[in-house]
């Protein structure tokens, strides 16, 4: 629903707040958790992103490690061979991805979702294709971005905490306005929404675009993180699936689902599971399986429900007890 | 490049048409794209590995054993699962059969591995002079059982009653039900027949070339590319896409690089959704529909041009 600007911003102060403890944070706590911390605030970011086309707006990217491919490469392209800031290359490497996802969108948005997502996995091929054998971009031996022009290990941790509170935002944003109405009557009823003067095509390319782009932010601080890049990891298809698990473990379409998806998946399943990476793809396809055919809004759909459940009882109970009037009771009196 | 490696390029696009028809089927009629059918292909791939490993048969044989096994597997699948998940949501049959991949994946990197593994036949690496080209045995195979399966697959449709409930289940559900069709079985039916159609493509697959658990993704937009450039549910066109993308594969690995035919497959897809995303063969240009899928009635190109 749209909100009033005043129910808006005091949601943004809450993003505002954790963002505020986030960027205290390095320094006060060890190095482990901090690393640890990092990391999951890279996939809370991704899966965020993903969220935006593939929640909202109900398309299953398969192609979003392009995205973070582009962002990555794009990034060191510009500091290595363009001896730009990182500053100037994170934001570089969101907006080249924004505008392949602008390019992307002309054959892959014609028609429904369906054609998308195998669209998007095409395309997912294509890019890991071409940059193992692309010269200018070191084939497959990648990139390494000179450390000392890299920022230091907080200013890092900040960047990606602003980053991934930034996906947040975006997407608490996108979910109280009339484009987000506009979007989640595409995905819910695409012959009705277009009926009403929407265009299916033109909100589900905003969405994907915007989705791109904070993507190839992400995957920019991916390669900051990283240091020393190349195809295979940064154009690797597990980006996209593991954000897509994220989000719909977690709750699709909504703020909260790709945070605790991301939580459950990395800081839970695939911490724990990490010298089993077979495991961890298996068990990915069944929790997905499971929450789909159970529970398809995912944890964030099952606490809404129990919380009505518990708000349901307690109206009950505390209430005034007034018993509806019964036949029974009618002939009673 | 010659003309020899066009030829053979077409005729590996029997095998591509066969990858591709179970998903055309069951796009077709259930209106449900299968993410899981690549894992299918591989599947029917390692069930006849492992069965040739144990018994010194033809790899084509295993279908008899194989084609039933994974048949019962991917009917009890779609009743079990994917039945109920159809027309709940657009996203659900999608991230469920996404997760059948995923799971398929995983086990097959588990027990196998992921080094590429093949069948030998021994007619699988010969080679047979016509008009002075070498033709490689296994493309003439693939693409014979290819025309077999097509036409039969498109006899029934057209020829039986089976096919006549199969056809009136995808162009209105409702209609056929209350006329004794049973939509369930119907169903699983297609999708047991189309996954078993698959794995016949997965044997041809592992004995002409190999397969890895890696090549489910790929081989899905293979098939898929196949199935936009014959128009969906179009069996006959199925044949034409398949022979038509084994051609440019070939010409562009040919020409520019063997590294590059798997791209352009892909690169041929992207360009099909933007100048033709019906297909190859629909004549006019209908108003937009709600959904996509061209049912299996217009299977003939005399139903497409009306």
């Amino acid at each position: 629903m749209i909100g009033s600007p005043k129910r808006i911003a005091s949601g943004i102060a809450v993003w505002l707040v954790i963002l505020g403890v986030l960027l205290y944070l390095p320094g006060h706590i060890g190095r482990g958790p901090q690393e640890i911390l990092l990391n999951l605030l890279i996939w809370i970011g991704l899966a965020q992103a993903w969220n935006i086309i593939g929640g909202v707006g109900g398309q299953l990217s398969l192609g979003h490690s392009v995205f973070v491919g582009a962002g990555g490469y794009t990034l060191a392209m510009m500091m290595i061979k363009g001896g730009l800031s990182w500053p100037l290359a994170v934001i570089g490497g969101g907006l080249l991805s924004a505008l392949l996802a602008w390019f992307l969108a002309l054959p892959l948005l014609r028609l429904s979702g369906v054609y998308f997502t195998i669209g998007t996995s095409a395309v997912a091929i294509i890019a890991l294709g071409w940059m193992v054998t692309w010269d200018w971009t070191g084939e497959a031996r990648g990139l390494n971005i000179p450390l000392d022009a890299l920022p230091s290990k907080t200013l890092k941790f900040q960047l990606i905490a602003f980053l991934a509170v930034l996906c947040c935002v975006v997407t608490y944003l996108i979910l109280h306005s009339s484009f987000g109405l506009r979007l989640m009557a595409v995905r819910d009823d695409e012959g009705a929404a277009s009926a009403l003067g929407v265009s299916p095509r033109g909100v589900k390319a905003k969405a994907f675009i915007v989705s791109a782009f904070l993507t190839g932010l992400m995957g920019s601080t991916i390669a900051i993180n990283q240091a020393s890049i190349e195809p295979y990891s940064m154009f690797n298809l597990r980006w996209t699936v593991t954000a897509l698990v994220m989000v719909i473990v977690g709750g699709l379409g909504t703020v909260w689902g790709p945070v605790i998806g991301a939580f459950i998946i990395y800081y839970l399943v695939d911490r724990s599971l990490q010298d089993q990476p077979v495991i961890q793809a298996l068990l990915s396809g069944v929790l997905i399986i499971l929450v789909i055919s159970v529970a398809p809004d995912g944890v964030v759909g099952l606490a809404r429900s129990a919380w009505a459940k518990v708000r349901a009882m307690r109206d009950a109970s505390d209430g005034d007890p007034q018993e509806p009037l019964t036949p029974g009771v009618v002939a009673h009196a | 490049m010659t003309a020899e490696a066009l030829v053979n390029g077409a005729l590996l696009g029997g095998l591509y048409a066969l990858v591709a028809l179970g998903l055309s089927l069951v796009f077709g009629i259930m209106r449900v794209v299968n993410l899981a059918h690549g894992i299918i292909v591989i599947a029917g791939a390692y069930f006849a590995i492992v069965i040739t490993r144990q018994v010194p048969v033809d790899p084509l044989l295993t279908f008899l054993v194989v084609g039933p096994a994974i048949f019962l597997i991917a009917a009890l699948t779609q009743r079990l699962l994917l039945q109920r998940l159809i027309g709940q949501s657009l996203e659900a049959p999608l991230v469920a059969t996404f997760g059948l991949l995923l799971v398929g994946q995983g086990l097959f990197t588990y027990v196998f591995g992921t080094s590429p593994l093949s069948m030998s036949a021994p007619w699988a690496q010969n080679s047979i002079s016509v008009f002075g080209m070498s033709i490689l045995t296994v493309n003439m195979v693939a693409f014979a059982l290819a025309v077999a399966v097509i036409i039969a697959t498109q006899l029934v449709l057209t020829r039986t009653r089976f096919g006549a409930a199969l056809r009136a289940s995808a162009s209105d559900p409702e209609t056929a039900s209350t006329l004794g069709v049973n939509i369930n079985k119907m169903h699983a039916l297609t999708f047991g027949i189309a996954a078993s159609i698959a794995a016949l493509a997965g044997i041809v697959y592992g004995t002409g070339l190999s397969v890895n658990p890696n090549d489910a993704l790929p081989m899905l937009v293979l098939g898929f590319t196949v199935v936009v450039m014959g128009g969906v549910g179009n069996v006959p066109g199925t044949l034409v896409g398949g022979v038509l993308v084994g051609v440019v594969a070939a010409a562009v690995g040919g020409l520019i690089g063997p590294v590059y035919s798997p791209i352009a497959v892909n690169v041929l897809l992207l360009i099909l959704l933007l100048v033709r995303p019906r297909g190859l063969f629909v004549r006019t240009t209908p108003r937009k529909p709600k959904t996509p899928a061209v049912t299996p009635n217009a299977a003939t190109p005399a139903e497409v041009a009306a």
